[in-house]
């Protein structure tokens, strides 16, 4: 009983605090001096130096240094032609299939996703020609909406991917096989999403106009693809043949993308300077939750709060799918209101006792917990795929999230997928361990 | 005055953003040379440890610069159903209470760079970094994201709108 207040207390502080409006790693470690102070007993000094102690020891990580590195990567090729490339070369393969090039935004999104590690970076690099492009072309604007904010989120699911060193980092799970394990079940995504496309332009063919593509053949073709795929085969594969660590791969990444946008002399100051500039925001908000989330995981552990819960939850005696489907409800709620790397240093250490305990698999749990962050991009009222889009396309925040609908049920169908068949998540790390 | 202070503050932080960029460029560079080096046998050694400085450097070095451009989350769906008025005064309490906060813990921050200077703690590391450098780079951090949040209070009492919105020569 005790345990449960002390729970309920932590919570109420934290919607209190961050529903205020207080920027959320401010709002960590508020919640956390409060909690020790009001909830568990301790003394404002002993709170102090302790959690000075944290913070050091979270922030003073290097594997961290690949958050910035990825960053600046999808940075510099959001500001590069390199998408614009990107559609011209897969719009021939997409216009053999019933419903066209509304197919480049799948493709786009899975291709891009491979040397992204964020979902909005994803969506805007890949959206920022594929918006104008299918709405020129009189594409129905809902479907193409609507698949690019699914598919967008890809970028978090395929490798490489911030959530995912986020969760190696929390969860002391290996990261180069999280990343291999998110490889297929974000084809399975694309391939759902794809599949959908395909049968709503059979279904309504005015959503899809019928166009003839410009033949330019596959060798062209993948000549424009080349600088995506040279991006994707040096950081994927300076991972896999162990000249680098995930983490290291980012800056090979950061090379790569100054090489190649040195070589085709699109390299001037002012975009470098735009993308580090980019890059130092975005960064300093997502390291500045992870440091400050480390507090709030010491301090539910210094109120027993895991383990009570934990406990709790056995003597409900709830089957494995019970507990995931009540986890999977709750990552819903959360995605809500909540951005994907809070969610996920915010829960974990109360929700990755429990799964553990229940006796799923570290690197399978994780897989499902990105693809329900994935869930959480692309519902409102918070939700940052549909605000790139809303910036991409000038519409209201409630005709993105409408047209996102189907694309959420298509994911949540493959989230149920993976839990029924593990082994789409877990068969290639074991194969290359 | 108050806007003296306003615009000095912005001066660092730009200061601020460009060494926080500088530390980005400064890891990949690390990294690389790493990499490179592996192909000799060879290694710098301290990749970890100085990497790790400068993630953590990075980290709070950038918060004010970021706060400035409106680049950190908050949930703010509540808040801006709020009337003009009652959403400047949230928001000077909520800037209030975090400026409070990191105060605070600048406070023990400091006493611990002021222990590891006094204690000649070092890293036990081949570098042997003395502890009170990296930690007093983090303090500076820091303090700059207290000064911007001190701005930002006046700013929203004297002006009713944060720096952002400011004009300010």
């Amino acid at each position: 009983m005790e345990m449960l207040l002390t729970t309920l207390g932590v919570v109420a502080l934290i919607f209190i605090v961050l529903s205020l409006g207080t920027w959320v790693f401010a709002g960590l470690v508020t919640v956390s001096i409060l909690s020790l102070f009001l909830l568990g007993d301790f003394e404002l000094h002993r709170i102090g130096v302790t959690l000075t102690r944290i913070i050091f020891r979270a922030g003073n990580a290097w594997e961290l240094s690949a958050i910035p590195l990825f960053i600046l990567m999808g940075e510099l090729i959001f500001r590069s032609d390199i998408s614009e490339r990107l559609f011209r070369g897969l719009e021939p393969l997409a216009t053999r299939i019933p419903g066209g090039i509304l197919h480049t935004n799948i493709f786009g999104c899975t291709l891009f996703a491979a040397v992204s590690g964020s979902s909005s970076a994803t969506t805007a690099t890949v959206g920022k020609i594929t918006t104008r492009e299918l709405e020129k072309r009189g594409y129905d604007r809902r479907l193409s909406i609507g698949s690019l904010a699914g598919a967008g989120s890809l970028g978090l699911l395929i490798p490489p991917s911030i959530v995912m060193i986020v969760y190696g980092v929390q969860a002391e799970v290996s990261i180069s096989k999280l990343f291999m394990a998110g490889v297929l079940p974000g084809l399975l995504i694309a391939c759902l999403y794809s599949g959908y496309i395909c049968t709503q332009a059979l279904l309504h063919p005015e959503k899809t106009p019928k166009e003839r593509g410009n033949d330019i053949g596959w060798l062209q073709s993948l000549r424009l693809l080349s600088p995506v795929l040279s991006l994707i085969l040096v950081v994927i594969g300076s991972i896999y043949t162990g000249l680098a660590t995930p983490s290291e791969a980012a800056a090979v990444g950061v090379g790569a993308a100054l090489l190649l946008l040195l070589i085709e002399r699109q390299l001037n100051w002012q975009l470098f300077t735009e993308a580090l500039s980019a890059t130092v925001l975005s960064s300093v908000m997502v390291c500045s939750i992870l440091v400050c989330a480390a507090l709030l995981s010491t301090t539910v552990g210094y109120l027993h709060i895991p383990q009570e819960l934990a406990g709790y939850i056995a003597t409900l005696g709830l089957s494995a799918p019970a507990l995931l489907l009540i986890l999977a409800l709750f990552y819903i709620v959360l995605g809500l209101f909540l951005d994907g790397i809070s969610i996920t240093v915010m829960s974990l250490p109360i929700t990755l006792p429990l799964v553990i305990q229940a006796g799923f698999d570290p690197l399978w749990f994780g897989v499902f917990l990105v693809i329900m962050v994935e869930l959480g991009q692309i519902t409102p009222p918070v939700g940052f795929n549909l605000f790139v889009l809303q910036g991409l396309t000038g519409e209201k925040l409630g005709a993105v999230a409408l047209a996102a609908i189907p694309f959420f049920l298509l994911m949540c169908t493959a989230a149920l997928i993976i839990s029924f068949f593990p082994q789409i998540v877990l068969w290639l790390p074991q194969l290359g361990s | 005055m108050a806007a003296l202070f306003i615009r000095l503050v912005k001066r660092l932080n730009q200061v601020a953003g460009v060494l926080s960029a500088l530390l980005i460029l400064y890891m990949a560079a690390h990294i690389l040379l790493e990499i490179g080096l592996r192909f000799f046998d060879s290694s710098t050694y301290v990749l970890n440890e100085f990497v790790g400085y400068a993630v953590a450097t990075l980290t709070f070095t950038g918060l004010g610069f970021t706060l400035e451009r409106g680049g950190l989350i908050r949930v703010d769906m509540l808040v801006e159903r709020l009337s003009p008025g009652w959403r400047v005064a949230v928001d000077t309490l909520v800037s209030s209470i975090v400026l409070l906060v990191f105060s605070w813990l600048s406070w023990y921050w400091w006493l611990n760079v002021a222990r590891s200077y006094q204690r000649g703690i070092s890293s036990d590391s081949l570098a042997n970094t003395p502890l009170w450098m990296p930690e007093g780079m983090v303090l500076i951090g820091m303090l700059i994201f207290c000064l911007t949040l001190l701005a930002r209070v006046l700013s929203l009492l004297l002006f009713r709108k944060p720096p952002l919105y400011l004009e300010t020569r």
